[in-house]
């Protein structure tokens, strides 16, 4: 005859999904909600990027599909080259050294004969590069030299860039390396951000090396020049070297650009729907069960224990929220959950008064009455009689709780009290002031979160409404 | 002598009256509403008793302090010998089942929420008695003894699918499913229709009968008071000041109290007039009791020695009692 409870829930939940069609708002915030529910569910399919990976492209990229515009048509694309030992044209100069393929390295042998010799390889890889001219490029050589039975031996290894007019830059030189010295774990490293190279190269400090040295567009070669000198013996000297990369950082990346560390923007976006969907409904969902549990017991038990408790939510009522949230988490550090239970901790009072308030009402009514004149106990009637009549009010206080929780973790982000390492929207608007989208009037970076946020707090205050009316049906007689 | 269901001796229960913060700190004596003021008297087994009064006399503060869901703040309570006030949480539960009450209002105690069957059942559910299916067969044989019938199609209705009339029988049928031996009917029938009320009440005379039940019968209406009374007891302000068989008491009322309420029941005969009530002013507030015999502000007999001297019940006749210095 009575069904078990989780039969009478799922009975209700499916009722009321049934009625939401009915409401035109309702609706279009559950298809909404969906559809930030699908977003953050598949948040790594959808977004292309670890949102925390930086110098994806250069810094401030603009969004990729901005090359439908002439003005961005030619700004610089991410060039990323990777070259191993089949892509080199090598040439070989000197009769004691040979150069192989061993495991994916390329390595360089010179054995030691009964005169010291010198030699060098020159490995030489073209590219084209038809863009403006880019801010800035970096590369790695990783190396390892051994030197076997012959000290007095050493290698010195260069890396040149050549334009296409035939001008060469010399962008790494290692010095004669006289001893076993690995860089495979610490590579040589160079890029155009470095202010001795810049000076090296005749630049000044402020210039920007990418500009200056991919100012042409044609064919530029990387050079690498691997010298070796060895002594008389017998012993031999080894180098192995890894692929070498070579980055040219674009100016138009992903769907929405970069920000001030070459992040993603757009990967951000699709995490945040992540962070502010858990941050708003485990808040929600603590802060409610706090209110009902305090209302409920101040409400049933009245008394002394009603005025304890009233007076702990009175006092936490009238605190300021903002300020105290940011000194507590100044004092105690910055992490999402932290964040969670401070939002949820700080905003069950008002439900707490009007439970209470409310279950007093029901308390005093006829039917609890007559249950008590039954023998029932306290708990019986709280769990069957009570909180069947509260849950309205609860379903309601559910999801218009979740956009005010929402709101105050991304204000929190903003003001940078929020999690650092956490994808959320609140953290790249903060990113956008901090790193000044703002007056460059990044609005690709600016608007998506805005939006986003907006749109989330808009369907879960449509759900609201719309289930305020369907459990409140006097309000529908209105319209 | 007959051992009586229900024994009630001096009982008293007063409210106190909320104090401001201004009134504690000007250390104001604390106020008291004094709701039931001192009532003594004996209900036996398979009568029907009243209590009759105006509307703030106590009567339902007494009901309810004799079922204990108000603690009293004096006097003694016994049924069937034990004594009611003493009883352990076990022995309380065990009460519980064998005195029940129907409330005056249909419409607000029952659960809006709940259906029929689940209202009916609970009492069952609350103290465990027997499977579902013999919980289903109870709660049938119930609806079917307060005639909703058939109990097949109740079953699933709300309270507000139903009339007064059948709300009410849901209501008695709840209390009686517990097979209790002592009923406190608070006004059961004051919310209802004219039409309904004499049936709800043959149902009740019909239950006692069968189940050999004792009724506390709450009521301001003395023509429904006579109906379904063996014996009456009249209230004023906490007091009982007249108790006796419900004829004596309608037919030859001796408390002036008593005679102005009978004279203010309407006649169904339009050509009639309703003569002088013999009574005058208003109910005094039961937070100022007035000294001496309570009644005598608004008493057309009072005389000096009234305002003194408090009146104790005495027997006029067999069993009828009254608080009148009238008749000292």
């Amino acid at each position: 005859m009575s069904e078990s409870p989780l039969k009478r829930i799922w009975y209700s939940t499916k009722n009321l999904l049934f009625e939401l069609r009915l409401h035109k708002t309702g609706l279009i915030g559950l298809i909404i909600l969906l559809f930030y529910t699908i977003v953050a569910i598949f948040a790594p399919y959808i977004a292309p990027n670890d949102p925390n990976k930086m110098q994806l492209a250069d810094s401030y990229a603009y969004p990729e599909w901005f090359a439908i515009f002439p003005k961005y048509r030619n700004l610089p694309r991410n060039i990323f080259l990777n070259i191993g030992y089949h892509d080199w044209s090598i040439s070989i100069e000197g009769d004691n050294l040979s150069v192989d393929e061993v495991n994916g390295y390329t390595v360089i042998i010179a054995r030691c004969s009964d005169h010291t010799s010198y030699g060098s390889v020159l490995m030489e890889y073209s590219f084209n590069y038809s863009y403006d001219p880019p801010r800035r490029f970096e590369g790695e050589i990783p190396y390892r030299v051994d030197i076997y039975d012959a000290t007095g031996s050493y290698v010195r290894i260069k890396c040149f860039i050549i334009t296409p007019s035939g001008r060469s830059y010399e962008l790494y030189d290692s010095r004669p390396i006289a001893y076993n010295l690995s860089r495979l774990d610490a590579p040589g490293t160079y890029d155009a951000r470095d202010v001795f190279l810049k000076i090296k190269l005749g630049f000044s400090p402020h210039d920007y090396l990418g500009e200056k040295i991919f100012n042409e567009k044609g064919t530029y070669t990387l050079r690498l020049l691997v010298q070796v000198f060895t002594v008389k013996g017998d012993g031999y000297v080894e180098v192995k070297l890894a692929n070498k990369t070579f980055r040219i950082y674009g100016m138009l990346y992903g769907l929405l650009g970069t920000d001030n560390l070459g992040c993603d923007l757009f990967s951000n976006l699709v995490y945040g729907t992540r962070i502010s969907l858990i941050v708003g409904i485990l808040a929600s969902i603590i802060s409610v069960s706090l209110g009902l549990i305090v209302g409920l017991i101040a409400g049933y038990k009245g008394g002394i224990t009603d005025q304890i408790l009233m007076f702990f939510t009175d006092t936490l009522l009238f605190m300021p929220i903002l300020p105290l949230i940011i000194a507590i988490s100044v004092f105690i550090g910055k992490s999402l959950y932290l964040e969670i239970a401070l939002i949820a901790l700080l905003s069950w009072m008002g439900l707490a008064r009007n439970i209470r308030a409310y279950v007093m009402s029901l308390r005093d009514s006829m039917y609890v009455e007559a249950a008590r004149a039954i023998g029932a106990s306290d708990m019986y009637i709280v769990f069957r009689h009570i909180l069947p009549q509260l849950s309205p009010l609860i379903y309601i206080s559910l999801v218009m709780r979740i956009p005010g929780a929402i709101l105050l973790e991304a204000t929190l982000s903003f003001l940078n009290l929020g999690d650092p390492s956490v994808p959320s929207w609140g953290r790249m608007l903060y990113n956008a002031r901090y790193a000044g989208a703002f007056s460059r009037l990044m609005w690709w970076w600016v608007i998506p979160p805005g939006l986003a946020i907006t749109f989330l707090a808009l369907a879960f205050i449509l759900l609201g409404h719309a289930l305020d009316e369907i459990l409140n049906p006097r309000l529908r007689v209105r319209r | 002598m007959v051992e009586p269901v229900i024994r009630v001796i001096n009982l008293k229960k007063y409210f106190p009256v909320r104090a401001g913060l201004l009134d504690i700190l000007r250390r104001k004596p604390r106020l008291y509403i004094r709701a039931v003021d001192g009532v003594t008297f004996d209900i036996y087994e398979k009568e029907v008793f009243c209590l009759a009064g105006e509307s703030g006399c106590g009567k339902t503060t007494t009901g309810r302090t004799i079922l204990r869901l108000i603690e009293p703040t004096d006097g003694k309570i016994f049924f069937k010998g034990e004594d009611v006030l003493n009883y352990t949480n076990e022995e309380l539960k065990n009460f519980r089942r064998r005195a029940q009450i129907i409330f005056q209002d249909p419409y607000e105690s029952l659960n809006p929420m709940m259906t029929v069957y689940s209202i009916v059942e609970e009492p069952l559910k609350v103290h465990k008695i027997g499977s579902k299916e013999e919980r289903y067969d109870m709660v049938m044989r119930a609806l079917e003894d307060v005639e909703l019938k058939p109990p097949e199609d109740f079953i699933h209705r709300r309270p507000h699918e139903l009339s007064g009339g059948q709300r009410q029988r849901v209501a008695i049928a709840r209390a009686l499913i517990l097979n209790p031996e002592f009923i406190v009917a608070d006004e059961p029938v004051s919310m209802l229709d004219m039409s309904i009320r004499a049936e709800i009440l043959n149902l009740m005379l019909k239950l006692r009968d069968e189940h050999s039940l004792t009724y506390l019968f709450i009521t301001h209406d003395l023509a429904v008071a006579k109906y379904i009374c063996d014996r009456i007891a009249i209230m004023y302000l906490g007091k009982i000041v007249e108790l006796g068989p419900a004829e004596e008491i309608i037919d030859n009322p001796l408390h002036p109290y008593t005679q102005a309420l009978i004279a203010a029941v309407p006649t169904p005969d339009p050509e009639e007039k309703i003569g002088e009530i013999p009574i005058k002013g208003e109910v005094p507030s039961p937070i100022n009791i007035p000294r001496g015999c309570r009644f005598h502000p608004r008493c057309i007999y009072a005389r000096p020695e009234c305002k003194v001297r408090e009146p104790k019940p005495i027997e006029v006749s067999k069993g009828h009692y009254v608080a009148c210095l009238l008749y000292e």
